[in-house]
């Protein structure tokens, strides 16, 4: 069995339905609007519209508290610190060179919880498109870009095309390893220098193996008529429905409000 | 259908040739098997058919058209199929039916075709339960049949098969070869590039390739019965002929033949003849 | 050294689901031995032989490495000096710059340096039919499919394993290279080798092994010298396992009233066999028709 990647979570919900492209946009709007947000109110309102979110995508709520945990972590701590460093409003109490006042607290709250509604809003995209989704969504909104001779085309189907390989390369990468290990080599042995070293029979041939994939792949796809990426159809034709611009029109009358509240 | 005139191709300046003066004609709605050991030249030959290679002198016509054509580049590729030995390394998408797909799209086909075909491909390669599949998921022997299907989805007259056997094992084989000859007996053009002999003796013809130069042509019979011949061209003799062979010596002659079937049938006719 | 199996299962546990790959697998390689494994794709032989250079340990059972567990830290480790794994397409593993270097990675992490590092890489070679003064210094990435198989062989060998395991050795090979592996494979347990080979190829199987274990879905179906094997041509047939080509030709001419033994895997045999039932029926040889 394979691992999924990023964090997908293939189940069917409104969410999950609407259309990729509405949903970059989406998420676009939010994030400017929780940095343009300079009130708890108008916060929120933007943590009313990830919790309705969350729940309207049938994403069990642990799954997504799971996701958004390690970078929660990562910068919810350097914020705590800070709210020690900066001085306004009445003092709460100190202990030894740390002071907590008034104001610290409210800053460093209220930047914690806007990274919570960043992350959530990022999260709960990738957790309701799925990667070819967003190959799809890239393709068609870097269209635009290829008259100016941004082979966006071509960048689509890379990343279509590396997203199938990484089971493969997974699964290879899996295999090199046992046979390394087989033949006596140890990845947790040693200092750095060591270890750098231990990396190479790892990594050169999985990279040989990535470039005959590459190679067969090339043949392949050329004889399968692949030329350049613009005269080609779509199987999967994005369309958007009518539900698709409700919610994007509620999400951005939301957002406006935010950024005045 | 397909013709090699004196076509003659190296893969670089200075190499030996890996062609050498080619004349080979194959009609429509052949089966065709070119078999010869590894460097003889069979898969060049083979990548010489949808025009991957140009030959360096001469010319290949396929369907009428000539493959050094580069307006003809995109008929040729729609109407030779190639099916190549890798199975991981011919797969573009990370669902089956979206790699069905990558062909008519290519192709510039309306939605409606394109679905039309997927369903008709996957049907014709016995994969249709698998559409929705992640083809990472699938055995070597499936993954390959979906790559039939990949090319089956553009409507070819020619199939080409590049060794699409090698990497699998016996059973992904016998699937392989069973809808080779399905889509042959529906009147596909197949010309099938391998080292398995059992593959080859379900041929119309048989070609074996040696140092760049066709070295023997002829029926499966014609070809695998001469002995001496393949073995100088490091090829394997068929049990059947082997065993003729040895019963040869010890005195008893049975006809000829590569099938084992039928030696088995002509050993008890033997037996009954007393 | 001897490899013992001990009811062994191993049972693979992922989130979304749970397989059970070994299922009970009681038996042993002994020393010496050219030990053959067929099965179905995905009937287990890749987890199997995984259990015997302890990539993967037992999840009920024991595998005992000449009477010690596997499961000891320690004869792991020991095990995996002197057991020597050629997995699949085992060029996948080829990464230095030069053959001598690839080769030398094995002999290098279990110690030896200088003037025996040297020999043993040479020897290796030589054992593979690759010649050091061509090859040594040649990348081993501008090498053909059959060569690289042979590097990579020579990879494995060269820290001089008691035990070899080849999982299917001439996988992807054209018959000229197949042969050339098998021959090395050959002289390797003539050298002295217990060879565990796993192989779809039932004519190889017949002819190299001393004794055939053929696992189904897990399971052990049956184990025994070729012969025993081979005469369950109808079970094995039910479980997507062939005979060797000669051994159906003679259960298909034995339920013609022939009576052929039924241990035969070699043409010569079989013809001799074949000519003397003929003979005994009254079917004259061609030299004795036109009377004594």
């Amino acid at each position: 069995m394979k691992a999924a990647l990023g964090r997908y979570y293939n189940v069917q919900s409104p969410v999950h339905a609407l259309d990729p492209r509405v949903k970059i946009h989406l998420l676009i709007i939010l994030i400017v609007g929780a940095f343009l947000a300079h009130s708890f109110m108008g916060l929120a309102l933007l943590v009313i519209v990830a919790l309705v979110a969350v729940r309207v995508s049938h994403v069990p709520v642990s799954f997504v508290l799971r996701a958004i945990a390690p970078f929660v972590i990562m910068f919810v701590i350097p914020l705590a610190f800070n709210m020690f460093f900066q001085s306004s409003g009445e003092v709460l109490f100190s202990w030894g060179a740390l002071t907590l006042t008034s104001g610290g607290l409210y800053n460093a709250t209220f930047a914690t919880v806007r990274l919570v509604v960043l992350f959530l809003f990022a999260t709960l995209f990738t957790l309701s498109t799925s990667p070819i989704e967003i190959c799809d969504a890239t393709d068609y909104l870097l269209a635009p870009f290829s008259r100016f001779g941004f082979p966006s085309h071509e960048v689509a189907m890379m990343m279509s095309i590396a997203l199938r390989f990484i089971p493969t390369l997974q699964e290879e990468f899996g295999d090199i390893r046992k046979a390394q290990l087989s033949r006596g080599a140890t990845f947790d042995e040693g200092g750095p220098i060591r270890r750098l070293k231990g990396v190479f029979p790892l990594i050169v041939p999985l990279f040989a193996s990535s470039i005959r994939h590459a190679e067969g792949l090339a043949y392949a796809m050329e004889s399968r008529c692949y030329a350049r990426g613009e005269h080609r159809t779509h199987y999967h034709e994005l369309r958007t429905r009518p539900a698709d611009w409700i919610v994007l029109a509620c999400v951005l009358v939301v957002d406006v409000a935010v950024c005045f509240i | 259908m397909i013709e090699f005139r004196h076509v003659s191709y190296a893969y670089e300046d200075d190499a030996p040739q890996a062609l050498h003066d080619i004349d080979l004609t194959i009609a429509e709605g052949e089966f065709v098997a070119i078999i010869g050991h590894n460097g003889s030249g069979k898969s060049t030959l083979a990548q010489h058919i949808n025009a991957l290679y140009r030959p360096d002198s001469g010319q290949v016509i396929v369907d009428g058209m000539d493959t050094a054509d580069p307006e003809s580049l995109f008929a040729i590729r729609s109407t030779v199929g190639m099916v190549f030995q890798n199975p991981d390394s011919q797969m573009v998408a990370s669902v089956v039916e979206d790699d069905v797909a990558f062909g008519p799209e290519n192709l510039m086909l309306p939605h409606d075709e394109i679905a039309e075909r997927i369903d008709e491909a996957l049907g014709t390669v016995a994969m249709q339960r698998y559409r929705k599949a992640d083809p990472t998921t699938l055995s070597g022997g499936q993954k390959q049949r979906v790559a039939i299907a990949s090319i089956l989805a553009m409507r070819p007259k020619i199939l080409v098969l590049d060794e699409p056997g090698s990497m699998l094992d016996p059973r992904g084989r016998r699937g392989i070869r069973r809808i080779a000859r399905e889509l042959n007996d529906e009147g596909m053009t197949v010309v099938l590039i391998t080292h398995f002999l059992e593959e080859a003796a379900a041929a119309d013809r048989v070609i074996v390739m040696d140092d760049g130069t066709i070295a023997l042509s002829g029926t499966p019979e014609e070809v695998f019965s001469q002995r001496r011949r393949l073995r100088e061209l490091h090829m394997d003799v068929p049990y059947a002929i082997q065993i003729a062979d040895a019963l040869a010596a010890r005195g008893y002659d049975v006809p000829e033949t590569i099938d084992l079937g039928k030696l088995e049938g002509e050993l008890c006719a033997l037996r009954s003849s007393r | 050294m001897r490899i013992a199996f001990e009811q062994v299962t191993h049972t693979y546990v992922a989130p979304s689901f749970t397989e059970v790959a070994l299922k009970d697998l009681t038996f042993a390689v002994e020393q010496g031995e050219f030990f053959s494994i067929i099965g179905h794709t995905g009937s287990g032989k890749s987890t199997l032989i995984q259990h015997i250079n302890g990539l993967l340990t037992p999840t009920s059972g024991r595998v005992l490495v000449d009477g010690e567990d596997i499961t000891d830290k320690r004869v792991r480790a020991r095990t995996r000096r002197r057991v020597g794994m050629v997995f699949q397409y085992p060029e996948k593993q080829l990464f230095a710059k030069t053959v001598a270097e690839d080769v030398a990675f094995a002999p290098r992490n279990a110690g030896l340096t200088g003037p025996e590092l040297d020999a043993a890489v040479r020897l290796a070679l030589i054992q593979v039919d690759l010649d050091y003064d061509e090859f040594a210094d040649a990348s081993p990435f501008e090498l053909s499919g059959g060569q690289q198989r042979r590097v990579a062989l020579a990879g494995v060998i060269a820290s001089a394993p008691e035990l070899l395991v080849l999982d299917e050795p001439t996988a992807g090979l054209d018959p000229i290279s197949r042969d050339e592996v098998m021959d090395i494979v050959v002289r390797l347990h003539d050298e002295g080798k217990t060879i565990v080979m796993v192989s779809h190829s039932m004519d190889d199987v017949a002819r190299f092994s001393d004794r055939v274990l053929a696992l189904n879905a897990g399971e052990m179906l049956f184990l025994g010298t070729p012969g025993e094997v081979f005469s369950h041509a109808t079970e094995l047939r039910v479980v997507n396992l062939g005979v060797p080509h000669v051994t159906q030709l003679v259960n298909e001419l034995n339920a013609h009233g022939f009576a052929l033994p039924a241990t035969l895997y070699d043409v010569e045999a079989f013809a001799d066999a074949v000519a003397d039932e003929l003979e005994r029926l009254g079917v004259p040889r061609r030299d004795t028709q036109a009377g004594a």
